[in-house]
């Protein structure tokens, strides 16, 4: 039994579905506004949160962290309202729910229930036409967005103050970082601003000496000043160590003195590695040096050869490679004459190897290493009679101690400008320290004894490091730590001093007693960083002759104090010291 | 009537269920489906407007008792039997008395006693003398051959009487020596009782109690309403009649072909299956239970003048219609529950698909 046009077949459904779609919204705006406050507090904790989920880089802007925080809140906020949102929409009416909501808001019963349930089975009986016909009758004109108006979102305003002291609160918390409380507690002070800027001339100091280093005379040079060697090797480490004086720097400058400190320490580590390169490189050249041309007696050995060893290597192999050629020196060479060659180029080859390492940074072979080769098949080669082999792979020995040389030189040059920085990086230390002792300090007395004196110099350098420092309160310290260094050889050189004593606060907190030095001792002590050993000598700055053996015996003490800088446990900042100071003493050639 | 639109063919075709289909020729079969749905629509108003003539006429001699007048009405256009229960006084008889004034056809009234014999109920036969002088045994019918019986304080009679009645209510027919005799058509009793004496009564068995499609509970009138009885100085003029037996019929026609949504017809299945696992009950309604509910259910929606069953018509009549078919246990009285309140509770529990 057809109960109308066909329009009218399905105008039942129709309007129940657009119903249906209306109340899906409805019941997803209405959880949204009953659980709201899941919303709002998956921001309050997910914008605390923000120092774990989305921590500042050192570099970034103090404010970033406000900023950070407030999109974890809102991106919590929203992906829980979204939640709620689909959610309540998937909680919406069934197509026989809109029906019925239909019914009760046209305040009837069951007329349109019953009448798209009817439309739905189907059905011709009388009765069931009766039935849709009045369904239909109830939805025709039916103003589906005013029967079911959206529930508003608007909170009331005991709500939004609720919410928004929750937010600010949250926001605040997700805000919070600890170098910018500390650095509105503690500003930079201006010791630190002054240290940090000269570190920051000293790395661009540094940056520019790493420039030219490349030699462009040389026929592989190619552009930026690196050589292909450099390019084989790969990125060296000073410019690394260039970023990170900068960074702690800017660290410093802003406030972030744990970073600052942390980013000293990796620069103090990366440097003393760096540093002792080229200390390594030129006891590698002395030791074939010395194993082709053994020294003698006499003139130019020790000191003398010390001071150019990689020369005399280069110039040795070149020698060596030449009388080769010679037929003179054919002629009269004896059979022990070629053994003892034989011998002095295993033993280079031997120290060429040690000093060459396994491999180069990028898996290549080291200079050193195929220095060593090309002795070896030298070695060979004279082994067998054929001299102008030989002589061929000394002259290729020669040119990789040349290249050793001048990456040698290279390390030597960036060394100065590393211990520069250094130095500087110690000072800004210094400065940090300082400032968060003053801090710590502030109305408590110091503790901790001086660890001694430097009462060292010698010959045209008299002198002796000297501090007295007794740790009080606050700005007391800055002068315990002046004694503290003075202690350890930056101290006045001009100055006589005299015995340490007082006491400074130190990190460590640790008590020591002064010593007073009367004969040659050897104390270890802590001076905050870790053991150190400093030896009195008693005797040395009286102003007496140097002893008839010093100039043979200092190459020994040269050996000792480019093994002592390499020490990781000599502060990178001192060793310039240490180097001025035993430069200071090198024999002078008569 | 006859000449009543709801009268003519197509209605009665109409109610009965059946589609109209029959012809061959489209345009004939559109006239004939739209005069089909103008009867349906005619005989629901019909119906409507009995159903209102007898709520009206019987309000107007029973005061404050609105809920058991609906419900006796809507018993009466269901088909099925109602059991009063009240505190002496009430107007339980009253009810009845009028209801039969109201309807027309022949209306009893059983007084049970405890020595009531079946045979007071159902009638018997006597040996009479035939017109030739001889001895003959003839059928003389009880009490029970009316259109509307009152059975006053059923719960008097011994259960065998009971049973007597009840067979009769379920299945309209007595058998008598063997032969069994159709009640009149339409057939409705209101069975009394009352709660209050409990010595020397019966009280009905749960099974005989499902006989009843209803059962209303008659309350104390309010304040307004005694004031109002009080003030009444006469009895009440006897209504005439308002309906005959046959409109009633086809009016309880018209009822039984409201079609209810499958939604319905499951909320009401729903419902009667909640009875049995809400607490403190012993056991549930039955079956009979939702045919009951759906068939009050239908008379309601008429009443109304909808052409459909809602689920609201069910929620209705629930109480009246499940309270005696529920068995509770002694847990639901230490509880403080009743059947009513356990029907509620079950109408709370019933969510609607």
């Amino acid at each position: 039994m057809s109960d109308g046009p066909v329009s009218e077949q399905q105008a039942v459904t129709k309007a129940v579905t657009s119903v249906r779609t209306r109340l899906a919204r409805v019941a997803g705006r209405a959880l949204l506004r009953r659980r709201g406050w899941w919303a709002l507090g998956a921001a309050a904790i997910l914008a605390p949160l923000r120092p774990f989920l989305w921590p500042l880089r050192d570099e970034a802007p103090l404010y970033l962290g406000l900023v950070r925080a407030g999109i974890l809140a809102g991106v919590g906020f929203a992906c829980v309202a979204s939640a709620l949102v689909l959610v309540g929409r998937r909680r919406g009416p069934s197509a026989l729910g809109a029906a019925r909501a239909i019914d009760d808001a046209l305040d009837l019963r069951e007329v349109v229930g019953s009448g798209f349930a009817f439309e739905s089975a189907g059905g011709d009986e009388a009765f069931v036409v009766l039935a849709r016909r009045r369904a239909i009758a109830a939805v025709k004109g039916l103003d589906v967005d005013a029967a079911f108006p959206l529930p508003s979102l608007a909170p009331t305003r005991k709500r939004l103050a609720q919410a928004s002291i929750g937010v600010a609160a949250a926001l605040i918390l997700g805000a919070y970082d600890p170098v910018l409380a500390s650095a509105l507690i503690a500003p930079p002070t201006e010791d630190e601003r002054a240290a940090a800027a000269d570190l920051d001339t000293a790395a661009q100091a540094l940056a520019a000496a790493l420039a030219p280093t490349a030699d462009p005379k040389r026929p592989d040079a190619p552009r930026g000043g690196q050589t292909k060697d450099d390019e084989r090797k790969g990125p060296r480490g000073a410019p690394r160590l260039v970023e990170k004086a900068r960074e702690a720097a800017k660290a410093a400058r802003r406030g972030d003195r744990q970073g600052a400190l942390g980013k000293l320490d990796s620069l103090r580590t990366d440097g003393q590695k760096q540093a002792t390169r080229a200390a390594d490189l030129k006891a590698a050249l002395r030791q074939i040096a010395d194993a082709l041309d053994p020294p003698k007696s006499g003139a130019r050995s020790g000191a003398a050869r010390a001071l150019d060893p990689s020369a005399k290597a280069a110039d040795s192999m070149r020698l060596l490679a030449k009388k080769m050629r010679s037929a003179e020196e054919a002629a009269s060479e004896t059979k022990e004459s070629q053994e003892r060659t034989l011998e002095r180029l295993n033993r280079a080859g031997e120290e060429a190897r040690k000093a060459g390492g396994e491999k180069g940074e990028n898996g290549e072979k080291s200079d050193g290493k195929s220095a060593a080769e090309s002795l070896s098949r030298a070695a060979e080669a004279l082994s067998k009679g054929d001299r102008e082999a030989a002589a061929k792979m000394l002259d290729q020995a020669a040119e990789r101690a040349d290249s050793l040389e001048r990456e040698r030189a290279e390390a030597s040059a960036e060394a100065e400008a590393i211990a520069e920085m250094l130095e500087k990086s110690g000072i800004l230390e210094e400065a940090i320290e300082m400032a968060m002792l003053g801090r710590e300090g502030q109305g408590k007395p110091g503790e901790g004894l001086a660890m001694g004196e430097g009462n060292g110099g010698e010959g045209d350098k008299p002198g002796k490091g000297s501090g007295k420092g007794a740790g009080k309160k606050g700005l007391d310290l800055r002068r315990a730590l002046a004694s503290r260094l003075a202690a350890i050889g930056f101290g006045d050189e001009s100055g006589t001093g005299t015995d340490g004593e007082g006491s400074i606060p130190d990190r460590h907190r640790t008590k020591r007693e002064a010593l007073e030095v009367k004969s040659s001792v050897r104390a270890p002590s802590e001076v905050g960083e870790g053991e150190r050993a400093i030896q009195a000598i008693q005797g040395l700055g009286k102003g007496s002759e140097p002893q008839a053996g010093y100039r043979e015996v200092f190459p020994s003490y040269d050996a000792a104090v480019e093994e002592g800088l390499a020490d990781e446990r000599i502060p990178a900042a001192r060793r310039a010291a240490v180097r001025k100071y035993f430069q200071s003493i090198r024999p002078v050639d008569p | 009537m006859t000449n009543e639109p709801w009268a003519s063919t197509p209605v009665l075709r109409v109610v009965g269920g059946s589609s109209v289909k029959d012809t061959k020729d489209p345009k004939e079969s559109k006239d004939a489906s739209e005069a089909a749905i103008e009867a349906a629509e005619a005989a629901l108003l019909h119906a409507k407007k009995v159903g209102e003539r007898l709520r009206a006429e019987l309000g107007a001699v029973i005061f404050g008792q609105d809920d058991v007048i609906t419900g006796v009405v809507v018993a009466l256009l269901a088909g099925g039997h109602v059991l009063l229960e009240g505190a002496p006084g009430l107007g339980k008889t009253q009810i009845v008395r009028t209801l039969s004034k109201l309807v027309g056809g022949s209306f009893s009234r059983i007084q049970f006693t405890p020595d009531l014999m079946p045979s007071d109920i159902v009638g018997t036969s006597l040996v009479v003398t035939t017109a030739s002088g001889g001895k003959d045994l003839a059928y003389r019918p009880g009490p029970i051959f009316a259109n509307l019986i009152l059975a006053d304080e059923i719960n008097r009679a011994t259960p065998k009487t009971q049973s007597a009645l009840l067979e009769a209510m379920a299945e309209r027919t007595v058998s008598v020596e063997g032969q069994p005799r159709d009640l009149p058509s339409p057939f409705f009793v209101l069975a009394t009782e009352n709660p209050i004496e409990m010595e020397g009564v019966f009280p009905l068995p749960e099974a005989q109690l499902d006989r009843f499609l209803m059962k209303l509970i008659v309350k104390m009138p309010d304040l307004e309403t005694l004031t109002r009885i009080g003030a009444r100085a006469e009895e009440p003029k006897p209504p005439s009649a308002v309906t005959f037996p046959d409109e009633l019929l086809q009016v309880q026609a018209a009822v039984r072909s409201l079609p209810s949504a499958l939604h319905v017809q499951r909320y009401a299945a729903k419902l009667t299956l909640a009875t049995h696992t809400e607490k403190g009950v012993r056991y549930g309604a039955g079956p009979r239970a939702a045919q009951a509910l759906m068939s009050c259910a239908r008379a309601r929606a008429v009443l109304d003048g909808r052409a459909a069953v809602a689920i609201d018509d069910v929620k209705a009549v629930a109480g009246d219609v499940l309270r005696h078919r529920l068995g509770l246990r002694f847990e639901a009285e230490a509880l403080g529950l009743d059947a009513d309140k356990i029907i509620l509770q079950a109408i709370a529990h019933t969510k609607v698909e």
